[in-house]
């Protein structure tokens, strides 16, 4: 376990030296600017806007930046020869893994928790009092990323681009957000049409379980937190089974 | 003596698949040898010629597809094969913004030393590569030479059996060679093994007890010091005569793929 | 490579229950979509709330914009006042089916302001099928059917519960309180225009202002008319 977070720290000071404080500094920029638009334009439903609208920037800089570090992260250090460095030292594939892994997820985590600051700056001063719904909204983001993450970790060892492994995981995502609407088209469907809608809903993800935004549950929340652990679970084992074998 | 690496006809041919047609390019075929403990053994070869593929084996970072590889009579990718094996990847990569000594404590721990042993081997290996006055310099500030010491010294931290050498005297000026061959000598000295490989032939000839060479693949000879020592050209012209007259290893190679 | 299998197959097995959890949702309906390529791009990301929001924006710059702005640039004679705003509701509220505030503006827009009840009627029948339990979609659509029948009296009674609600547009603020001010409850009135006045939405600030000076004429001039019957 120590030398799992002796790389998982390893691997956050690289994606701090390196990449999270411009993403968070776009990220500010853009939220600032639209907080002024959005006052001007939303009128009464200022506050929802600036909420919606700063959740969407979280939600999408945490996913591009996960899509980026993960499909990167394994090719870079085979790029660097890092890797060969870490894999001749006394540790197994797994610990490497999972302390890779970690450091994304915590770089991850750092960038979230930045962003949600400065968002929370801006809600502040516009009069708007703290609801725990933000936390789940924040929670909920996260996991849903984790998922995409665990996707592209899984794609960038299966193939020997980045670019197409943030294609699939990316592809995933915008699949997995239209199960739903996939879901309404099959019960109306009938034939090949709900055959193939009944096999995306097994094989794409989720992330409606995870949209918790302002109504959520006990039971929604455990739900969507357990299967999104489940799944991003499942692709990390394909991903330390492809590892264990994976020549470098 | 007993041996510390042992290939026994090992092969690999690394396999590539674009639109649906695989090519196949031989990394190494037919390759037997066995390296004995407190030897320095050195791996000659033009570019391609198989050098990484032999350590990649060695490490357990490939598995052969044919043949056998033997360290340590220890199976590869185990925790205990690993902490007896220092190694050195041509070129490696350091993250620029660490210090030396924050560097090489990332590597320490990662081979899985204890704090209080930590601190002593940090301070062995500093001093021992010469590092001391340049462990609180980041890695951006310092010069190639500086930067191979690190590479030693990560290799070494965790006082390991064998040490394998890719290419560790690569774009090193003189003195800095002659200090990193003094302190290859020291670890012989110490009862170290050292497989490595370099196109300084002139290093090689004064380090190696053996030197073995490469070409597309095959080990064509295997050289002891008293084969060069004292005959004109010394290793180098032993190496080009080798290679240039070695009409057999392509038809070889040809046959062994198909 | 034998573990291949039983992880897929476990893979596909928990995925395909867990799509059991999701909550139906009827999909928005492109084809009354001015941007459709855009809200697909947003229900794509997964950004349905910011997609309702941008198109609640949208709606709010097209009631606001003058006539001739509206959906049709030659509109034929007798054609209804801003057509638009039932299907631009209903995909708002399609992206996003609580979004009351959307709900609201424009049931409220189309009732008591342009005399569409059956619209406005639509949209909150569809929001009580969403929510039964829900006083504020009852005693609206009980307003809007007073209305209908021309009682002022009772849409304000109905609504009045309801106005302090965060989520009340202030076009309905408006309407309640130039209701009350026409009905001469000018406290009530007053309330309800001072809170348009201390409202960040300066959309009815200048109405407000004027309304408030203009009770306070009345006021005057009853003050006045009683001491001179005196």
């Amino acid at each position: 376990m120590k030398q799992v977070w002796v790389l998982a720290v390893d691997c956050l000071l690289e994606n701090i030296w390196n990449r999270i404080f411009i993403l968070v500094a776009l990220f500010g920029g853009i939220l600032i600017y639209l907080s002024l638009l959005l006052g001007v334009l939303a009128v009464d439903q200022e506050l929802r806007v600036l909420m919606d609208s700063g959740l969407a920037l979280i939600e999408l800089v945490t996913l591009i930046s996960g899509l980026y570090f993960s499909a990167t992260l394994f090719l870079k250090e085979i790029e660097t020869k890092t890797i060969y460095l870490i894999l001749s030292r006394p540790l197994n594939r797994l610990q490497y893994l999972l302390g890779r892994v970690l450091g994304l997820l915590l770089s991850l985590l750092l960038i979230m928790l930045l962003m949600s600051g400065l968002h929370l700056v801006l809600l502040f001063l516009h009069h708007w009092s703290w609801n725990n719904s933000y936390l789940f909204s924040i929670v909920g983001i996260f996991l849903k990323v984790l998922m995409a993450t665990a996707a592209a970790v899984f794609f960038s060892l299966f193939s020997t681009s980045s670019i197409a492994a943030i294609v699939f995981s990316g592809s995933l995502w915008v699949l997995g957000n239209f199960t739903p609407e996939i879901r309404f088209m099959t019960q109306k469907s009938s034939g090949l049409a709900a055959i193939c809608g009944r096999a995306v809903l097994f094989l794409f993800p989720h992330f409606e379980l995870l949209n918790w935004g302002a109504r959520f549950n006990r039971a929604m929340i455990l739900s969507g937190a357990s299967y999104a652990l489940l799944y991003s679970s499942v692709f990390l084992v394909l991903s330390w089974l492809i590892l264990q074998r994976k020549e470098f | 003596m007993s041996s510390v690496i042992s290939f026994r006809e090992t092969a690999k041919v690394y396999r590539s698949s674009h639109l649906g047609r695989t090519t196949k390019k031989i990394g190494l075929i037919d390759f037997s040898l066995d390296i004995e403990k407190g030897e320095a053994f050195g791996l000659l070869g033009l570019n391609g010629s198989g050098k990484t593929t032999t350590f990649k084996l060695a490490l357990g970072l490939l598995t052969p597809d044919s043949g056998t590889v033997n360290v340590f009579d220890l199976s590869p990718k185990t925790k205990s094969f690993y902490s007896r094996i220092g190694y050195v990847p041509e070129l490696p990569y350091f993250h620029s913004f660490l210090t030396v000594k924050a560097c090489l404590k990332f590597y320490a721990k990662l081979s899985g030393l204890s704090q209080i042993d930590i601190s002593a081997h940090l301070e062995r290996v500093l001093w021992e590569t010469g590092l001391v006055a340049h462990q609180n310099k980041k890695i951006s500030e310092l010069s190639k030479g500086l930067s191979q010491r690190v590479a030693l010294a990560q290799a070494t931290i965790h006082n390991p059996d064998l040490l394998i050498l890719d290419e560790p005297m690569s774009g090193l000026d003189p003195l800095a060679i002659r200090d990193l061959r003094d302190y290859l000598s020291r670890l012989l000295e110490e009862g170290k093994t050292i497989f490595i490989s370099s196109h300084s032939i002139f290093e090689i000839e004064k380090l190696c007890h053996r030197v073995g060479i490469l070409k597309e693949g095959r080990l064509v000879r295997v050289l002891q010091r008293k084969d060069w020592e004292g005959v004109s050209g010394g290793l180098e012209n032993r190496f080009a005569e080798i290679i240039q007259n070695d009409p057999t290893s392509k038809a070889l190679l040809r046959n062994s793929i198909q | 490579m034998r573990f291949w299998g039983p992880v897929f197959l476990f893979y596909f097995l928990f995925n395909g229950l867990f799509a059991s959890f999701e909550r139906p949702i009827s999909l928005p309906d492109f084809s009354l979509s001015k941007h459709p390529v855009e809200t697909l791009a947003f229900v794509n990301l997964g950004l349905n709330r910011f997609a309702a929001d941008i198109d609640m924006i949208r709606l709010f710059i097209y009631y606001g914009a003058s006539e001739a702005m509206a959906d049709d640039l030659n509109p034929p004679k007798n054609a209804p006042l801003y057509p638009g705003i039932f299907p631009r509701a209903e995909e708002i509220l399609s992206l996003d089916p609580y979004f009351n505030y959307a709900r609201l503006y424009a049931a409220g827009a189309l009732a008591f302001n342009l005399n569409r009840s059956d619209e406005a009627l639509r949209l909150m029948q569809e929001g009580l099928n969403l929510e039964p339990e829900n006083k504020q979609y009852k005693s609206y659509i009980a307003a809007i059917a007073f209305s209908k029948k021309g009682d002022p009296q009772k849409v304000v009674d109905t609504l009045s519960p309801y106005l302090k609600n965060p989520d009340t547009p202030s076009m309905l603020l408006n309407i309640s309180a130039f209701i009350y001010f026409r009905l001469g409850e000018m406290d009530q009135a007053t309330t309800l225009y001072q809170r348009l006045l201390d409202s960040r939405n300066p959309e009815y600030h200048l109405t407000a202002r004027k309304m408030l000076q203009k009770i306070k004429r009345h006021s005057y001039k009853t003050v006045q008319f009683k001491k001179l019957k005196r």
